[in-house]
This record gives structure tokens, C-alpha cells and sequence, in this order.
């Protein structure tokens, strides 16, 4: 992922990559479950590659994401001010 | 033991001679070797150069392409043949009750490509949060066979053996019980493995048990022959579908032998020497042909172990000769380790393969590189040329580090 994406491009990329999809068939508004059906060893695929790709940390138990937006908006916060 | 007949109906391999039986079983007659100079590391330190790595395998052609990375190399191996097997047997497992379906397979190592790729991460990061999240359900030994249960829906028995270089054997063996024991109709039996690796070969140079005869890998692998220094890794899988007698008659496909009798025994003396005199060897054998009600001068020909190890090669015939007396000199015997390399845990059950063919087709597959006789391996290895032989009963030896002895009979059906 080219890193001057903006955050939003680099999760969809990263999700895309995981679903083995193209970018341009996620939508932000996706929710992770119900619509993209990304089961738990997906999600924590999913973290993997977010906190390698954004140098964070993500604790145990806290996935509270329900669509990408909260997913866009959870990085964002973690990387303010970077 | 009596109980319902079992037969072999379906075969699919994965091997560095050719994917699928047809290109597996020609490769065998031509004495075509799959061993060469490793391409996937750099082995210029290692004191064993080569192994029978395969060049060709492309796991898309087998696996849904969203779920190649998740499975581990040897996984890969096991879909694929598991599929070329069922195919093979033209089994629908939507249309048979798949709770009466099982798996057993034999891994002698696990996902080991995976594991050595994750400590490289962890080691070079030192961050054990760098560690993939997939690492445990792709590294575990009973992976390949959960992911052929997940792929075709089968919901019998699902059950791995990992007894190093009999692994593949003794699942085939353990597949034969449960359906003449009445415990499954159909089972998908065989072995697996994937450890061309730096940590892999590096331990197998220690313990000094490959050949290094870097100079010609192609004739390292020389089963028999008194030159022999080791064997050579080999990787690949090895898949059989069994079922009764009946159903493969109700079903009306073809047959290529029926499974007769499984000896397994422990040497329970040393955790890789096989004990000298081959009195151990001789008794999984003896045991073997006593539960297939064979007499031993039945016996047309033995798929050996044949590993090209010294010590292995001779304990073998050695093992032969006790058990068959004058009559071990008129079998055919042969190793398919001589084309392959040692694929460990998938040895047992593509050998397995072989003598199916070899009753089906009444071809002996040549041992290659069979050049100088060694005084005390004095059998009929059948050497460097394919043999016609009209095979009635083949026995498949397998003896496994730590001492994990077995033997499989298997009958020509008519």
C-alpha cells in the first residue's frame, strides 16, 4: 500500500487484499459482517495488517467496528497528530 | 481380522515426477528422477544440496483462489490430490451421507514452511505481535486433513497420524479398519508433506541422513545399490479414496485393487536406528499377511522403503529374507524413493499409488541408479528398467523414525 494513499484507501486496499476482492467493490459503508462476511480469523487477519500498515496497536477485545467507516474513523483517531 | 472388503477406486498425486496418476505413473516407468539442485533457498552452505522439490505445482489449478493463502503448502498438497482422488473414483460426497465419509492423513512435520517464515518475522522484529494471526490453524499437523474435510463436506472420522516416514501408510491402514469395521463407508486416506526448508534440511543434514552427492543430485537417490549415502527430501501427497467392495460394484467403478491386510508395530528400541537384524521389520510384515490370510509365497511384489540410506536398504532385505526365505529371490521388489526422494510423511501413501497401478497394470516401476550390487542387499530390486509382471498380491512397507513399523497388502481384483 503506497503510504501517501489516505487512510481511507489503505484500510480498502488492505480489505481487499484480505477478501481477495477489488477495491473498487467495498464500499465504505460495508458493514464487516453482515455485508463482506469477514468471519474471526479474518478480522484478526484484519488487524494484523492494520496495525502493520498504520504502526499501532490495536488491544485484545477491542473490535468495535461494526462498518469500514468506524474502522476509518478508529485509525484516524489512533494516528492524529502523526 | 475379517470384516467388509475394501478397495481402492480413486488416486490422486502430487509428486516432483507429475501431478495426477497418468503423468505419475509414466514418469515411474521412463525412471524419470524428480531430484535436483534446491531453487527455493540458498543451499550453498548446506552439506545436501538437492531434493525432490516440485517446480510445477500451481495451487490455483486446484483450490479456489481466495483460499490459497490460507492454506499451508502441505495443505495445498492434500486439496489437490484429495480432488484429483475423488474425481478419480467419480464420488459425489453431496450424494453419499457424508457423516459415513472420513479422512485420515499422514503428515510427518506439519506446516512447517509456514512456521519458519513466522520465527524469521519474529526473530528478525522481535515483536511477537508480528507473528500472523493464521499461524496456529495453518502450522497444526491436523490441518491438511480438516481442510479436505472442509473442502468436499466430509463429516466421518477425521483423524492424522504423524509417524514420520510411515505417516501416509499407517492412514491408509487406519482408512481400511474403520470401513471393514463398519465405522465408515468411504474414507479419503493418504499423506502429505511440504518441508523443503532451511530449518528442515539444515536438521536432516545434522543428523547426517541425506546424501550429499551434490555433484549429481539426479543419482543420489540409488535405493539398494552400494554406492547409496542417504536419501534425498522429497515433498508431495499421496490420496487413495477406499470403500467397500459393495459400493464400488453398486457404484460400477473401476477398481484397482482391494486392501487386504495392515500390520503396525513399534521397534521400541532406538528413535531412528531400525533394529539391526530386520527381526522387527519381519514381524510387521509376518503380521500383515497373517490379517490378509496371504500365505507369504503369494506375494509377487513389495513397494519397499527403500530409502537409499544405508543401514535402511540393508535392514529391509534383511527383513525380506526372514520372512520369505528362497521365495524373497522370485519377488519383484522396487522404490519409488529412487524417482521421488523421501517425501516423508507422503512416502507411504504415494507408494501406495504405485502398487495400485502396478496391480491394475502388471508394471513393475524400475528402482533407479541401480549400479553396483551390494553383497548383502542381494534381492531383485528391479533394476533401471520397468518390468511387465502380472501382479496378484503387493505389499507397501513403511518404517518410520521412532521406530513405526508398517506393512499394507494389497490384492489384485478381477
Amino acid at each position: 500500500m503506497a503510504s501517501n494513499d489516505s487512510v481511507e484507501e489503505r484500510i480498502i486496499k488492505g480489505l481487499a487484499k484480505i477478501l481477495n476482492k477489488s477495491p473498487s467493490e467495498i464500499h465504505k459503508e460495508a458493514r464487516l459482517i453482515e455485508d463482506l462476511e469477514i468471519d474471526s480469523l479474518d478480522t484478526l487477519d484484519l488487524i494484523f495488517e492494520l496495525e502493520e500498515e498504520f504502526n499501532i496497536e490495536i488491544p485484545q477485545g477491542q473490535v468495535p467496528f461494526v462498518t469500514i467507516q468506524d474502522l476509518i474513523n478508529y485509525v484516524q483517531e489512533k494516528t492524529k497528530g502523526e | 481380522m475379517t470384516g467388509r472388503r475394501v478397495v481402492i477406486t480413486g488416486l490422486g498425486v502430487v509428486s516432483s515426477i507429475g501431478q495426477g496418476k497418468e503423468a505419475f505413473w509414466s514418469a515411474l516407468l521412463e525412471g524419470k528422477s524428480g531430484i535436483r539442485r534446491i531453487q527455493s533457498f540458498d543451499v550453498s552452505a548446506y552439506s545436501c544440496q538437492f531434493a525432490g522439490e516440485i517446480a510445477d505445482f500451481r495451487p490455483e489449478d486446484h483450490i479456489p483462489p481466495a483460499e490459497v493463502a490460507k492454506l499451508s503448502r502441505n495443505s495445498q498438497f492434500a486439496v489437490a490430490a484429495a480432488k484429483m482422488a475423488i474425481d478419480d473414483a467419480h464420488l459425489d460426497s453431496s450424494k453419499e451421507n457424508s457423516c459415513r465419509v472420513g479422512v485420515a492423513m499422514g503428515i510427518g512435520l506439519g506446516g512447517m514452511d509456514v512456521y519458519e517464515a513466522q520465527l524469521r518475522r519474529l526473530y528478525e522484529t522481535h515483536s511477537p505481535r508480528r507473528v500472523h494471526p493464521w499461524s496456529v490453524p495453518l502450522i497444526m499437523a491436523n490441518a491438511a486433513a480438516s481442510e479436505v474435510a472442509i473442502s468436499f463436506g466430509l463429516k466421518g472420522p477425521n483423524m492424522t497420524f504423524s509417524t514420520a516416514c510411515s505417516s501416509g501408510a499407517h492412514a491408509i491402514g487406519y482408512g481400511f479398519d474403520l470401513i471393514r469395521m463398519g465405522k465408515a463407508d468411504f474414507v479419503i486416506a493418504g499423506g502429505t508433506e511440504a518441508c523443503i526448508l532451511p530449518g528442515v534440511l539444515a536438521a536432516f543434514c545434522s543428523l547426517r541422513a541425506v546424501s550429499t552427492r551434490n555433484e549429481a543430485p539426479q543419482r543420489a537417490s540409488r535405493p539398494f545399490d552400494k554406492g547409496r549415502d542417504g536419501f534425498a527430501l522429497g515433498e508431495g501427497a499421496g490420496i487413495v479414496v477406499l470403500e467397500t467392495l459393495e459400493s464400488a460394484r453398486e457404484r460400477g467403478v473401476a477398481i484397482y485393487g482391494e486392501v487386504v491386510g495392515y500390520g503396525a508395530t513399534s521397534d521400541a528400541i532406538h528413535i531412528v536406528h531400525p533394529e539391526n537384524s530386520g527381526t522387527e521389520e519381519a514381524r510387521v510384515i509376518e503380521l500383515a499377511l497373517k490379517d490378509a490370510r496371504v500365505s507369504s509365497d503369494e506375494v509377487d511384489y513389495i513397494n519397499t522403503h527403500g530409502t537409499s540410506t544405508v543401514l535402511n536398504d540393508l535392514v529391509e532385505t534383511r527383513a525380506i529374507k526372514k520372512v520369505f526365505g528362497d521365495h524373497a529371490y522370485r519377488i519383484s521388489l522396487d522404490s519409488t524413493k529412487s524417482m521421488i526422494g523421501h517425501p516423508i510423511g507422503a512416502a507411504g501413501a504415494i507408494e501406495v499409488i504405485a502398487c495400485a497401478l502396478t496391480l491394475q497394470r502388471g508394471v513393475i516401476h524400475p528402482t533407479i541408479n541401480y549400479e553396483e550390487a551390494d553383497p548383502e542387499c542381494d534381492l531383485d530390486y528391479t533394476p533401471n528398467q520397468a518390468r511387465e509382471r502380472d501382479v496378484k498380491v503387493a505389499l507397501s512397507n513403511s518404517f518410520g523414525f521412532g521406530g513405526n513399523n508398517s506393512c499394507l497388502v494389497m490384492k489384485a481384483f478381477s
